[in-house]
């Protein structure tokens, strides 16, 4: 064994990659909801790109080692100690049999991350470890982390050297974000509806989990479709119900959705969903297919010094 | 036809509208057999394709939808097969009964017996794992105005035309009218889904 849990917080999962390619069978990809610290993490301890790593959401969380291992955290800041030592964040750490890891509550951000060498060991189902708590699979038994569980090292070794994440690297956890996003065909260029959208701020509200969070903002009109049908969503859609609460849909996000869609955020901006709080207001900026995939193509050879670009593909 | 049928939503994904689900569907499969396809999510309305564009793009992806579209119906048709859902109608398990009678001017008794008349077939899956879409209804009933944040799995909905059933216990903007205890997904089963597109289904209502 490899570690156990001493303080489980309020929502710790064991994440990876994302279940790709089972959309039509209705199943959501799951993952990290920060695809970006995840990967980062896992490099800095030297493995693959998607080795499970702890999700774990607003901090609160004690992990005790049993043996000697490898650690990082990224992501949402939050005090973190080994034997109440302070740590950063980004640089792989080396831990012995009975320290122990706290992590205090974060005041920024949502999930950090924390991985350990050769990542946890968790059962692959439909080709990937993630957890999907609303079918209770994979990661641990399907669930959330418990005080006591025991965690074992897994196998996801790379043959890349530990390294430090270089700073700039390192996702940036703010509290007004700014998400590039592709106008649904039906919000026209010119129309009141395009001003709106994305002249003028939304706020996220306490409706938030792993499928979604629910933005507050200005009122977008003629989306009343009671009887519409339901159409392909992804993570990144933004769907308008008619309360007009739109919902921007994470990595848990539901595979079809009957709410008329007001927009799409772009690739290379759907990391940041999983660090909105809260409160935190967002930003839209208009985006044309040409920009966005130039700056995921900036963003993904950026990330080649460390090979950890695989992220985006 | 003079629009073109496809929409680029993003740098990432293009949708195709489609007249019919069988299109869809047809069209789904053959885009499925290309890796480039990451994800291929049909609806009775859309196919829309997932990619990667740093490994391929939009015009690779739309030329291969535009030979899907003219291909031929496969010769061997989807595997049918006929199921019977209990379902305890109203009450605690079909909060929305009543109001969905009201919203079409029947009585609830009127509402269980049309849709336990009538034989469904599984247009598709989607939503969460093992959602059902069915057709088809001769009625066309509202979405709830704010989805319910918790509905039970196994709850029998209504939208548009179509029934769907709950797989799991999570949110749904779809008034329920009802609840089987079948389930729908098992991931240590194989195959985890009990119903594929193509199955037809008779809901037949149980007493509590």
């Amino acid at each position: 064994m490899t570690a156990v849990v001493l303080k489980a917080g309020i929502q710790t999962t064991v994440q990876a990659g994302p279940r790709r390619g089972h959309r039509h069978w209705g199943m959501p990809w799951s993952g990290a909801a920060d695809q970006l610290s995840c990967v980062l993490a896992n490099r800095a301890v030297g493995n693959t790109v998607h080795a499970s790593a702890l999700e774990i959401s607003y901090g609160l969380f004690s992990l005790q080692f049993l043996e000697s291992t490898l650690l990082c955290l990224m992501g949402a800041p939050a005090r973190a100690t080994i034997n109440d030592t302070a740590i950063p964040y980004g640089r792989p750490i080396e831990v012995s049999s009975k320290d122990t890891l706290v992590l205090g509550a974060t005041d920024v951000g949502v999930r950090t991350y924390l991985a350990i060498l050769g990542g946890f060991a968790a059962s692959t189902i439909m080709g990937s470890q993630s957890t999907y708590l609303p079918a209770a699979l994979g990661g641990c038994d399907g669930r959330a982390l418990q005080e006591g569980d025991r965690l074992y090292a897994g196998v996801d070794r790379s043959d890349q050297n530990p390294i430090p994440i270089p700073v700039k690297h390192h996702v940036s956890i703010q509290t007004h974000w700014r998400l590039r996003l592709h106008a649904a065909p039906g919000i026209a260029r010119g129309s009141t509806n395009h001003q709106r959208l994305f002249n003028e701020p939304f706020t996220a509200t306490r409706r938030a989990n792993r499928m979604g969070i629910q933005i507050e903002g200005p009122q977008i009109d003629g989306m009343e479709t009671p009887h519409m049908e339901s159409v392909p969503v992804f993570p990144g859609t933004v769907q308008y119900p008619p309360d007009g609460k739109p919902f921007l849909l994470m990595c848990d996000a539901q595979t079809t959705g009957g709410y008329p869609r007001i927009g799409q955020v772009a690739r290379v901006d759907r990391y940041k969903l999983g660090q909105i709080r809260p409160g935190n207001t967002v930003q839209f900026l208009e985006v044309s297919p040409q920009t966005a995939n130039r700056a995921l193509a900036a963003k993904r050879d950026m990330l080649k010094e460390l090979q950890a670009d695989s992220v985006f593909d | 036809m003079t629009d073109a049928p496809f929409s680029i939503i993003a740098e990432d994904i293009v949708e195709l509208t489609v007249s019919d689900i069988e299109t869809a569907q047809r069209v789904a499969q053959y885009l499925r057999t290309f890796p480039e396809c990451s994800e291929v999510v049909p609806t009775r309305t859309t196919v829309a394709v997932m990619f990667s564009p740093l490994n391929t793009n939009t015009e690779t992806i739309l030329s291969l939808m535009k030979n899907g579209l003219s291909k031929p119906l496969p010769v061997s048709a989807s595997a049918t097969e006929d199921i019977t859902l209990q379902v305890k109608y109203g009450g605690a398990e079909g909060p929305d009964l009543e109001l969905v009678a009201r919203q079409l001017d029947v009585s609830p008794r009127q509402l269980i017996e049309t849709h336990t008349d009538q034989l469904f077939v599984v247009d598709l899956m989607g939503f969460t794992p093992g959602f059902a879409y069915l057709s088809e209804l001769n009625w066309s009933v509202p979405r709830l105005n704010t989805p319910r944040s918790d509905v039970a799995a196994g709850s029998i909905g209504l939208a548009g035309r179509l029934s769907g059933i709950y797989s799991l216990r999570g949110p749904g903007g779809w008034p329920i009218i009802g609840q089987t205890k079948h389930q729908l997904f098992d991931p240590g089963v194989d195959p985890p889904f009990l119903l594929k597109p193509g199955f037809r289904v008779r809901f037949q209502e149980i007493n509590p």
